[in-house]
């Protein structure tokens, strides 16, 4: 049953960290199979609600009265398959119904997220115990334009329609895994490059999204159950927008996550997530949202 | 079920350390939208025009609430006056901050002599806005401007 829940814990880890922030970014944290694993579907739905917002020249937290709520439910789709003995591809998605409510005003729109597709090689595998060398992955990242950016027309209030950057990208990501039983540590990072585009009514030039998560996973032996706590960083650099002379500012945000995990049987396994990004770091140019998480995970072998 | 606490525990402690620096000891409550008051003169560079500003409602960080906004337009006497024949004003804000323009910028109507208001200014959210209020000519180049600052 280890085995089972140290799978269970790398399959999901995709489908939590789904930054979803005015004015786009891409999940901090993607999907990475463990070894034997053949595929693995992981659906999920993520309720999302904003606190409020942080500017850029200052640290105020600008917490959103009473009846201004922006809520977004999304389902989420992590999926991947390996390839031979050490490569892996990877897809993730979703599907977004956000809505936006003040002065006893409400209007919604849908929309699908931005698409990120990877290929994942296992660069150092660990063929015999170390008591410290991690396994090491190394991923190829493809954002590929299918959601709704802030410089496309918008209906929503404080980016409430936006599900992604809509822009092509392409980066890399890294992730190195330990396994202490019963405590599992994963850390992650990931670089995008995002190209530039013409909006409808305007350009927006290439700029970065950047994340760097970390977890740790504790096993416990009352009904297989395992905790996981966790941290993401996001960053979007500064992009220039022809309509506008000065460039944006920087946008950055941290994550906290804490999780349950319950292997159902030796295929499915159910986990929840409450994230928020109102207690720490130093965010700036960002909406800060608190998202709950219900993930259910299938695997193949 | 005691190491499980202890990892929660060492979590926590992490977490209240790490949030010394935490969003939530920056907490500002939004203050309520409403109109201004009337702007100090405003000179156009190049021309001799002056103008005033008003928001009559708003600014409203809500691209489903317009803001309404009363410009006054004054000669180099200080005499209200009718903008020059193939001149028109337009309103452009931009969030410098966001890297986004204004969702709608509306347009004008002379109310009266030397008095403009536009009554369709949709902008995305509340923040650190870059006003700018534009001398266009029928060909829609900028003949000239002014801008200002605004947080709401």
């Amino acid at each position: 049953m280890g085995r089972v829940l140290l799978i269970f814990i790398f399959s999901i880890t995709g489908a939590w960290a789904q930054a979803n922030s005015c004015c786009g970014q891409t999940p901090a944290s993607f999907l990475v199979l463990y070894q034997h694993q053949k595929y693995t579907l992981s659906p999920s739905f993520v309720y999302t609600q904003s606190l409020g917002r942080v500017y850029g020249d200052s640290e105020d937290f600008y917490v959103w009265p009473k009846g201004k709520e922006r809520t977004i439910n999304m389902l989420n789709l992590n999926a991947g398959m390996a390839l031979g003995e050490s490569g892996q591809l990877f897809v993730s998605t979703g599907y977004l119904m956000s809505s936006y409510e003040e002065s006893g005003q409400q209007t919604s729109a849908q929309h699908t997220s931005d698409t990120l597709l990877g290929y994942t090689y296992e660069v150092l595998p660990e063929y015999t115990y170390s008591p410290w060398k991690p396994v090491v992955y190394l991923s190829a990242l493809v954002n590929v334009p299918t959601g709704h950016s802030i410089y496309d027309q918008n209906r929503l209030s404080e980016g409430g329609d936006v599900t992604g950057h809509n822009q092509w990208g392409g980066g890399f990501g890294v992730s190195a895994r330990k396994v202490l039983f019963p405590v599992t540590l994963l850390v992650q990072a990931k670089v995008l490059r995002l190209f530039s585009k013409q909006f409808a009514q305007t350009e927006v030039s290439g700029f970065y999204d950047s994340s760097l998560a970390g977890f740790v996973t504790y096993t416990t032996r009352l009904w297989d159950i395992s905790l996981t706590a966790g941290m993401t960083l996001n960053q979007l650099s500064s992009r220039q927008v022809s309509t506008i002379a000065q460039a944006s500012g920087v946008s950055r945000v941290s994550t906290v996550l804490v999780s349950v995990q319950k292997p159902l049987n030796d295929d499915v396994s159910l986990s929840f997530a409450v994230s928020d990004q109102s207690l720490i770091g130093d965010p700036q140019n960002t909406l800060l949202n608190r998202s709950y998480n219900l993930n259910i995970s299938y695997n193949y072998f | 079920m005691k190491k499980s606490i202890q990892f929660l525990l060492v979590y926590f402690s992490f977490i209240v350390l790490a949030a010394c620096d935490s969003p939530r000891n920056h907490r500002v409550r939004n203050a309520d939208d409403g109109g201004g008051s009337e702007s100090e003169l405003q000179s156009f560079s190049q021309s001799q025009m002056q103008i005033k500003r008003q928001w009559v409602s708003g600014p409203f960080g809500n691209v489903k609430k317009a803001s309404s906004l009363m410009v006054f337009v004054y000669d180099s006497s200080g005499e209200l006056m009718s903008l020059p024949t193939g001149l028109d004003i337009n309103f452009y804000a931009t969030m410098p901050s966001m890297g986004h323009a204004l969702e709608q910028p509306g347009y004008f109507t002379e109310i009266s002599k030397g008095v403009y208001l536009n009554n369709g200014i949709l902008l995305n959210m509340a923040g650190d806005w870059n006003m700018e209020l534009w001398l266009q000519d029928a060909n829609f180049e900028i003949k000239d401007k002014v801008q200002w600052a605004e947080f709401f």
